[in-house]
């Protein structure tokens, strides 16, 4: 994968994450790369592994169910925790479609897995062995960090079209009637 | 007063939308999957609608919207695909399966409403 490719695809999963959790109501702060960083007391996980014909790999969330409980909807009420574990893997669900949708105007159509949730004390991710390996590390006020992994492999070869040709992929909100 | 079927692997959207149309008046009947979804449609002959997410364990939703349109006898209730697919081709395959709509997760409850009304009315 080009550094350009790398670039632009850190750019899109970064979008992606500030994009949803603004629209959750969890604005998310500086990004600081934290390879070394040290285990927390993050105590949930949630993974979902996609895959095309040139890209296959997994996006995880680590943070903890506090932080998530702050995302969830306001309109239904104080969340049970299986109501956190569910939003925190339909939380991972919605970032990988906002990656998705992005990387179809770049000639990438991925498919997907379903979430899997992990709960746990200090809960972390192990190195990644993956040719892409980016971990992001948001801050999201009091104290609390989300931590997005992209991890990936592409195939030889692998290059994000500047622009593919086509209808453009239907944004995130919007509505068709047929 | 109206049934929706509302089928979603994610208990979250599903409360989501639930909340959204029972306000509005609107019977919610929940189903967890793909499979458990094709059952609750066939045990409710007087559905009004269908929603629908796409990527779900056991059968996706545009398999199911597919198995649907081959049953004969009854006419389907309509099916709207609420997803956070926005892919051309999965929007084109799911209308020319039948569905009357394709919403975009995340949703605003005032949209899906308006959508809910007009494909019920």
């Amino acid at each position: 994968m080009s550094s350009d490719d790398l670039t632009l695809l850190e750019e899109i999963v970064d979008g992606a994450a500030h994009g949803l959790f603004e629209t959750v109501g969890l604005p998310l702060g500086e990004v600081r790369e934290a390879p070394g960083r040290t285990m927390q007391d993050d105590d949930v996980a949630s993974s979902i592994g996609f895959t095309a014909p040139t890209l296959h790999g997994a996006v995880t969330l680590v943070t903890r169910r506090d932080i998530v409980a702050r995302s969830w909807p306001a309109e239904l009420g104080q969340p049970s925790d299986r109501d956190v574990c569910d939003w925190a893997g339909e939380l991972v669900n919605q970032l990988l479609g906002r990656v998705k949708n992005a990387l179809v105007t770049h000639g990438v159509a991925l498919d997907q897995s379903t979430p899997t949730v992990v709960v746990g004390r200090q809960v972390h991710r192990s190195p990644a062995s993956t040719t892409v390996a980016r971990t992001f590390v948001y801050d999201v006020g009091g104290g609390g960090t989300i931590q997005l992994y992209f991890d990936a492999v592409a195939a030889e070869g692998f290059s994000l079209a500047s622009r593919a040709e086509g209808d453009p992929p239907a944004a995130e909100g919007a509505l068709r009637l047929f | 007063m109206k049934k929706i079927v509302v089928i979603d692997d994610s208990q979250t959207i599903r409360q989501q939308v639930a909340a959204a149309l029972r306000q509005a008046g609107f019977e919610i009947l929940e189903a967890v999957d793909g499979v458990d979804g094709a059952e609750v449609i066939d045990r409710t002959p007087d559905a009004a609608l269908v929603i629908c997410d796409v990527n779900m364990p056991k059968r996706n939703g545009l398999e199911l919207l597919e198995g649907l349109r081959r049953e004969d006898g009854r006419s389907p209730p309509p099916v709207l695909m609420l997803t956070t697919e926005g892919r051309p081709e999965l929007i084109e395959r799911a209308r020319k399966a039948g569905a009357k709509g394709w919403l975009v997760k995340p949703f605003k409850s005032d949209l899906l409403l308006a959508a809910v009304r007009k494909l019920t009315s």
